[in-house]
């Protein structure tokens, strides 16, 4: 870079020593975050152990011995993730796909809005309804016992994440450069296969990046999945049975939890679980896309 | 040249954001520096959300009928009167008087010992009991085919081991036993366990619900349900959910008086200090007629009775 | 190569279909919750706050509305700006780079700390440690961390998506790279911005649980005093159904928020379609 002023130059050092600090600072948050479950977590680590309690299938923790395990949580929490992704990225890609090739102008330019309205509606409104509705739903047509079950939280959670999706992959399709789609043309294939074929490999990587944020989202929500899951402490064997993702553990045991005892330092515990999750996510997401990097569109 | 300075950088607020995680354990060790004296007119209360309602309607009408504190006592100056009420569960309550951020904690559940020292510089005060109530749809036909339960059927089906209503009695259906708990760290759990289960391990596939007023909404709502619900919630809804008799005792006002229906937890405040001449009044209130007033229109039992 | 129309054909149905059901869901939703809650609300319901017995049962919901408005506006004042210069430096400063990289990977990664961690680690802080106590400054500041990453993440999206030519005229210009973030592609990219930090605030407004633990109260006059606690809609209806209080005054406080939420993100629809229209000169 040319500087025509010699003080420029440190100007440019300083305002960019604050872009940087600040993007550093703020990141740390995170970290800070981690100490923090790790401090209020230490006893069981040090205790129980790693493979105990992600292991452990028993979870007692206000007996005597305490019995913290959270294998049938992780599972939960993952099935219900993985189940939502499962529902919401074909529905999410094909909206994407046809918001940003397919739809009418005038389609399209209602569809956004409503795009915008879904992610409006808040987590708790979600849950309300979901149990208000969705699960009576359940036992009625299904003759359920109860209506609660995995199958019904991935669906709400579905129904969350799918704005994020859509409103991610559509920017990745949107920003790929248009000489593609004229080559495209040019080469009479039909509209559907340059999709597949040519512009969805080259969004890849926003797209894939839109399910990661998906995934963490659908991971982290709390509010619709106590209310739909069921919480059972059982191990669930399908995905029409009952579970407790860990969210659902936490916000359900902390409020009743002493502060101090095993059972409040368990649930601090399986916090920083459910958080390193995530990241272990978005560190295999990270991995993968920079072994497709040589797309044309690396930002 | 900029690596040094953005690595300093780097080091600087990672030690600084460690001292903040670290400082926001150690004030959980209770060491707190000297509360400012009150001196705002308001009060914060928080804890079960058991109890919030009763507390909370409480708060409502003593600021109705009052409006300033000088209304209440003539030796007040002239405030108004401002409370605040939230929830957040019987052990954020416990925790929340002792750190200081509530006036009073609302806890439903018995203390230990050790929970107790915590308040010896302050006070415990007992409003009233919450009755926990073996709770069915009234569209259950077992209210009419078995309204009583000994405690090893109870135990039998809370555990799991009788699994649909035939197996408990033959002229019930075959539908399954639908069980709904609340949080099983919880106090309301607990109180169930020592009355009830004794040790004996609830079904894992029994359904743990965040609160007794979405316990009673899944009672009311699914006709196979049953659990164990807050006294106050069934009376609110006594065409809904119909209460059990357990070991041939019902869970009526006199039995519950007289000590024979044994499931039940106390509605407890506990305050680190002693409370002020003011936050004193409001106490007063809670546990004169018109408090208690509001406890059993609300259906729990009161205290001084 | 009539098997290839056939693909195309169930092809385009499917896209139709996907793009559509979006619509159904809304619809479905909104028209739910006017069914059920519309006849409960009323200017009253509006304006009051709540009464009967239990409390809730009746009466309105006016302080939690205030109370959500003081707990969004704080959120913003909070994460704005370290929002926007970690933004703009993944977008500007530090493309590519490995710093970048990882704080990419940190805000990506704090998106999924479940809000009660966030509110549990508020509480601790400010409620606790700096004494701040329940408060309205409390549930800013948890809100506030929980948006974001979502903030950071939209304004890098918003920032990359002007074209890049803007950035390399001006650096073969000679230009400081902050020049060029602060007169020429800021301005471009200022509509997509905005339309992500309202999103944003919406987020922050319907999120629960951190506020159960840093701010919120069942009953508050909410009169936006930074250090008391606030009511807030979320948490209001929360404890209505929750609480099995009433359903109608449930029904009513979800119509009242779901309305609120759309309005900011009608405003955010069109900052976003006048973003599409700049860039595409």
């Amino acid at each position: 870079m040319i500087s025509v002023n010699p003080g420029s130059e440190l100007k440019e050092k300083v305002t960019s020593s604050i872009f940087i600090g600040a993007a550093t600072i703020s990141s740390l948050l995170l970290l800070a975050m981690l100490l923090f479950l790790l401090r209020e977590s230490w006893p069981i680590w040090s205790q129980v152990g790693i493979t105990g309690f992600l292991g452990g299938a028993v979870w007692r923790p206000v007996i005597t011995p305490p019995q913290v395990g959270i294998m049938p949580m992780l599972v939960s929490t993952l099935w219900v993730a993985g189940g939502a992704l499962l529902i919401a990225a074909p529905m999410g890609f094909g909206c994407a796909i046809f918001l940003a090739e397919f739809a009418p102008v005038p389609l399209a330019a209602l569809l956004r809005p409503v795009l915008n309205m879904l992610t409006g509606i808040p987590s708790v409104v979600y849950g309300f309804l979901g149990a208000a509705v969705l699960v009576k739903f359940f036992e009625v047509k299904f003759d359920l016992g109860s209506g609660e079950s995995l199958f019904a939280a991935s669906l709400i959670l579905a129904v969350m994440v799918l704005p994020f999706i859509v409103v991610n992959s559509e920017t990745a399709l949107r920003s790929i450069a248009p000489e593609y789609r004229y080559a495209g043309i040019a080469l009479g294939v039909s509209r559907q296969y340059l999709v597949l074929g040519i512009l969805l490999p080259l969004a890849r990587k926003g797209m894939l990046g839109a399910l990661a944020l998906a995934f963490g989202r659908a991971m982290g929500e709390t509010m619709a999945v106590l209310m739909l899951a069921g919480n059972t402490l059982k191990l669930p064997v399908s995905w029409f049975a009952k579970g407790e993702p860990l969210p659902a553990l936490i916000a359900l045991e902390l409020g009743s939890a002493t502060p101090g005892s095993t059972h409040y330092q368990a649930l601090f515990a399986a916090g920083l679980v459910l958080v390193l999750m995530v990241i272990a996510i978005n560190l295999g997401i990270n991995l993968l896309l920079h072994r497709l990097q040589k797309g044309v569109n690396s930002v | 040249m900029r690596r040094k300075t953005w690595l300093t950088v780097l080091l600087v607020s990672i030690l600084s954001l460690c001292s903040l995680a670290g400082c926001a354990g150690d004030k959980q060790e209770g060491e707190k520096e000297a509360a400012p004296e009150k001196t705002t007119a308001s009060i914060k209360i928080g804890g079960s959300s058991t109890m919030a309602p009763i507390i909370a309607k409480c708060a409502d009408n003593f600021t109705e009928e009052f409006k300033t504190w000088d209304k209440v006592d003539a030796g007040f100056p002239e405030e108004p009167i401002v409370i605040f009420v939230s929830t957040g569960g019987s052990g954020f309550g416990l925790k929340s008087a002792v750190d200081g951020t509530f006036d009073f904690g609302m806890v439903t559940k018995d203390l230990n010992d050790e929970e107790k020292e915590q308040f010896a510089n302050g006070t415990i005060t007992q409003l009233g009991s919450d009755v926990l109530d073996i709770g069915v749809n009234s569209a259950n036909p077992v209210a009419k085919v078995k309204p009583n339960l000994t405690t090893e059927e109870l135990v039998a089906i809370f555990s799991g081991k009788t699994k649909t209503w035939k197996e408990l009695d033959p002229a019930l259906s075959d539908r399954p036993i639908v069980i709904a708990v609340r949080d099983l760290g919880g106090g309301a759990s607990e109180v169930f366990d020592k009355a009830v289960m004794k040790g004996t391990p609830i079904s894992p596939e029994a359904l743990q619900i965040p609160s007794m007023g979405a316990l009673a909404g899944k009672i009311m709502d699914n006709a196979d349900t049953i659990g164990y619900v807050s006294s106050g919630l069934v009376n609110q809804n006594p065409d809904k959910i119909i209460p059990l008799s357990v070991d041939g005792i019902a869970p009526t006002l006199e039995n519950i008086s007289s000590g024979q229906y044994k499931i039940g937890r106390p509605l407890l405040l506990v305050s680190k200090d002693k409370p002020d001449d003011r936050t004193q009044k409001f106490l007063d209130y809670l546990q004169s007629d018109k408090g208690i007033e509001v406890v059993e229109e609300m259906g729990y039992i009161p205290v001084s009775r | 190569m009539k098997q290839r129309a056939v693909t195309d054909g169930l092809l385009m149905g499917f896209f139709w279909l996907a793009g559509l059901f979006i619509l159904v869901v809304l619809l479905a939703i909104i028209a739910y919750l006017i069914w059920r809650g519309g006849p409960f609300v009323d200017s009253a319901f509006i304006m009051g706050s709540p009464a009967g017995l239990p409390l809730g049962s009746e009466g309105g919901i006016f302080p939690a509305i205030k109370g959500t408005l003081w707990l969004v506006l704080l959120a913003l004042v909070l994460s704005i700006l370290p929002g926007l210069l970690t933004a703009a430096y993944l977008s500007e400063y530090g493309r590519g780079g490995r710093l970048a990289d990882i704080i990419n990977l940190l805000v990506q990664s704090m998106a999924g700390v479940p809000s009660i961690v966030t509110g549990l680690f508020v509480y601790a802080l400010a409620v606790v440690s700096l004494g701040w106590g329940i408060s309205l400054l409390a549930g800013g500041l948890a809100l506030a961390i929980m948006i974001f990453p979502v903030i950071v993440v939209s304004t890098r999206e918003a920032l990359l998506a002007v074209d890049e030519n803007y950035r390399l005229a001006a650096d073969s210009l000679g230009v400081s790279r902050f020049y060029t973030l602060y007169r020429i592609i800021l301005p471009r990219a200022a509509a997509g911005i905005m339309a992500g930090v309202l999103l944003a605030l919406g987020y922050a407004a319907g999120a629960t649980a951190p506020i159960m633990v840093t701010a919120a109260a069942i009953i508050a006059s909410s009169s936006g005093a930074l250090l008391e606690p606030v009511m807030a809609l979320p948490y209001h209806l929360y404890i209505l159904f929750n609480e099995h209080i009433s359903m109608n005054q449930a029904y009513a406080t979800a119509l009242v928020l779901v309305i609120l939420l759309l309005l900011i993100n009608i405003l955010a629809l069109s900052l976003h379609s006048l973003q599409e229209r700049i860039n595409s000169r």
